[in-house]
């Protein structure tokens, strides 16, 4: 087999996996709504329409895709090393008041310094938020997984004190005062209320895949990643990369969170996410973890949260719908179905293969 | 403020102790086959559902009960089947049956009850039991008696989990699966099998969580009316290192946690400190745990 067939094939399977898992995914809605008793075919229609039709539908759909790509990136950053970043959840809420901080207690900033200045803070509290998990889990071999995802609450219980008491606007919300007119990003679509965010999170995955394709570090995260013992032989630090991989994707989930609210709402208002973090793992794991899949795969879920909207507007058909059929799409995705009998093709993955890759990062720190 | 920590503290403690305690006791056979299950907030939340629709559907607590257990075994066997069968990541996978038990949910509620009052009217909680001759005695009976039915049987369950995975051959085999799977398959025992046992287990005790909090605490179902617990039971089970007696205690620290936490909003405090105290502490005894475990793996002579 030729290089380039490897690769074709590569591609080949890296799009129509998660397009098979997709038409699956929808035909199973299909029956679903049938059952219910509605129209299936008008369903689809508003869902399809609702987020991909016309300048409003699109713009709807990328705005809700702006937050879900750049928490993708940041998962996927980290997965690239072979580390679980589970607490991009955290990490927005944390870097989202950052930014928003800066954005209401300094004055007077010439506005792209302003920003630039809430988006530094961001980053800088999103990669600390990161950093224990990242070090507990070298250090010690303490699961990220689980770490990162209780640090989740703390995040978002500690930002809801934040902005119910000290830093809390007068009157009923829970919500701060707003930014200054120099902190907000630049609005493209005042209707939408999209933003030059979506160029941002564009530059984002452009410099993700440079980071991870071209430079020493980028190489230094994927071999850690495929095998920590080799890395390790050929001279890469591995515990130092993965520390630095996961100080990366923390950064990147703290700008996910300052890029939505100094983008779409100029204040921080209580637990204002409604999961972006964990749309990002699904969509990171869609695209396989490619910077440039992440970009697809966002907007293809913000249509699907935005169509959704439309179609119970017009239907009958909860729009909670669209949350089952992703969960079904990411099931798919996530199964190695050449165990069946219709696939027999490969020979059966030994038992524990799930397993056995993070073993190995976990102990191999230890084995030399 | 003295006055807002007495008996009945204690009381609201153990009632928010239960679901927590149920799914934790699930998910602790999953931690012992050394597999992290992230589900058990989507188990908890199918069953819940399903016991408010039973009930609503047959005016029968006991087949509402019997419900929830059976559709958490069912969400249990589609994540048993892709992290056992398939291969999918159990992070990823547990995560899609989270999404998709919150969505479906959600889903039915809408689609089948256009209003939440007509839902609620035709439903048969679980009764509460009191004690006979402790129920008037003053503080005992105020303690002991009175609660929800799955209360007392989750009481039970820590002292059966405890059982079963010490004392018979199945959980002897969880546990081997669980710190060493290549020696368990030497001896004939199929790994993959026990994992997907200890799973299912789960969803089943998930299912009865999800049953007391719609139909023993509450007496209807809300949209993710779970909120978090099921990863509260996770952050029990790594507290108490997946050993019965420990996670039990460690559930009702959360339990109490979040009845303090509860008492504190009520007269306009910040509760938030106190609900976050148990997943600091979780986090930093995770830490202190696998600290303990290195040095004991650096003092002990290597067995490779």
């Amino acid at each position: 087999m030729t290089q380039q067939d490897n690769a074709r094939r590569r591609i080949a399977a890296g799009i129509g996996r998660p397009l098979l898992a997709i038409a699956l995914a929808l035909s199973i809605g299909l029956v679903i709504i049938r059952i219910a008793g509605e129209d299936p075919i008008e369903s689809y229609k508003a869902l399809i329409g609702g987020a991909f039709v016309g300048r409003s539908s699109i713009e709807n759909t990328l705005v809700r895709s702006i937050p879900v790509i750049a928490s993708g990136l940041a998962v996927a950053v980290a997965f690239a090393c072979g580390m679980f970043n589970m607490g991009v959840e955290g990490q927005l809420y944390l870097g989202a008041f950052a930014a928003v901080w800066v954005g209401f207690t300094i004055k007077g900033l010439p506005p792209v310094l302003h920003v630039l200045l809430s988006m530094g803070l961001a980053a800088v509290v999103g990669a600390a938020w990161a950093y224990l998990p990242a070090v507990a889990r070298i250090k010690w071999g303490t699961s990220e997984i689980v770490t990162t995802m209780m640090l989740n609450y703390v995040a978002q219980y500690f930002t809801s004190y934040l902005v119910s008491f000290p830093f809390k606007e007068p009157g009923d919300l829970q919500q701060t005062p707003a930014i200054f007119r120099s902190a907000e990003l630049y609005e493209l679509s005042a209707a939408s209320r999209l933003h030059v965010g979506l160029f941002l999170v564009v530059v984002f995955a452009v410099v993700a895949t440079f980071l991870l394709k071209r430079t020493a570090l980028g190489y230094e995260i994927r071999m850690t990643g495929l095998s920590p013992s080799v890395s390790r032989c050929s001279g890469i630090s591995t515990d130092r990369t993965a520390i630095r991989a996961m100080l990366i994707s923390g950064a990147i989930g703290g700008l996910a969170g300052a890029i939505e609210i100094l983008g779409v709402h100029h204040r921080f208002i209580n637990n204002f996410s409604p999961g972006y973090g964990w749309d990002g793992l699904a969509v990171s794991l869609l695209a396989k973890g490619n910077p440039l899949g992440i970009l697809l795969a966002g907007v293809f879920y913000g249509g699907l949260q935005s169509g959704a909207n439309i179609m119970e507007f017009a239907t009958d058909v909860p729009k909670q719908l669209v949350d089952s059929l992703r969960a079904i799409i990411i099931l798919f995705v996530a199964a190695d179905f050449t165990g069946l009998k219709i696939f027999k093709r490969k020979p059966k993955l030994p038992s524990g293969s799930a397993q056995s890759h993070r073993k190995e990062v976990k102990t191999c720190g230890r084995s030399v | 403020m003295a006055g807002a920590f007495n008996l009945s503290l204690v009381v609201a403690a153990i009632r928010l102790t239960t679901p927590i305690l149920l799914a934790a006791l699930g998910g602790l056979f999953t931690q012992q086959a050394n597999v992290l299950n992230i589900a058990l907030e989507g188990m908890m939340l199918s069953g819940a559902f399903a016991a408010v629709a039973i009930s609503y559907f047959t005016h029968s607590w006991v087949l509402a009960i019997l419900a929830s257990m059976f559709v958490g075994l069912i969400m249990a066997w589609i994540l048993g089947a892709f992290v056992v069968r398939f291969k999918a990541l159990n992070v990823i996978a547990g995560m899609a049956v989270n999404l998709f038990a919150s969505g479906f949910t959600a889903f039915l509620l809408r689609t089948f009850w256009v209003n939440k009052s007509e839902m609620t009217q035709g439903l048969v909680g679980i009764p509460d039991v009191s004690i006979p001759g402790l129920s008037n005695v003053p503080v005992l009976g105020e303690l002991l008696s009175g609660y929800s039915l799955l209360v007392y049987v989750s009481i039970l369950l820590i002292f059966i989990a405890q059982f079963v995975l010490y004392k018979t051959r199945l959980g002897l085999r969880i546990r081997a699966v669980g710190e060493a799977p290549q020696a368990a398959a030497s001896l004939g025992v199929n790994p993959d099998r026990i994992r997907f046992i200890s799973i299912l287990i789960s969803g089943v005790l998930c299912g009865l969580a999800g049953a007391h909090l719609s139909l023993g605490a509450l007496c209807m179902f809300t949209e993710n009316m779970t909120a978090g617990r099921g990863f509260m039971a996770m952050a029990v089970i790594f507290f108490g290192d997946a050993v019965p007696y420990k996670v039990a205690i460690g559930a009702f620290l959360f339990g109490l946690a979040e009845a303090i936490s509860m008492r504190l909003q009520s007269v306009g405090l910040p509760s938030h400190f106190i609900i976050m105290i148990p997943y600091v502490f979780t986090v930093v005894s995770l830490i202190v745990v696998s600290i303990n475990k290195m040095k004991a793996q650096v003092s002990k002579p290597s067995e490779s």
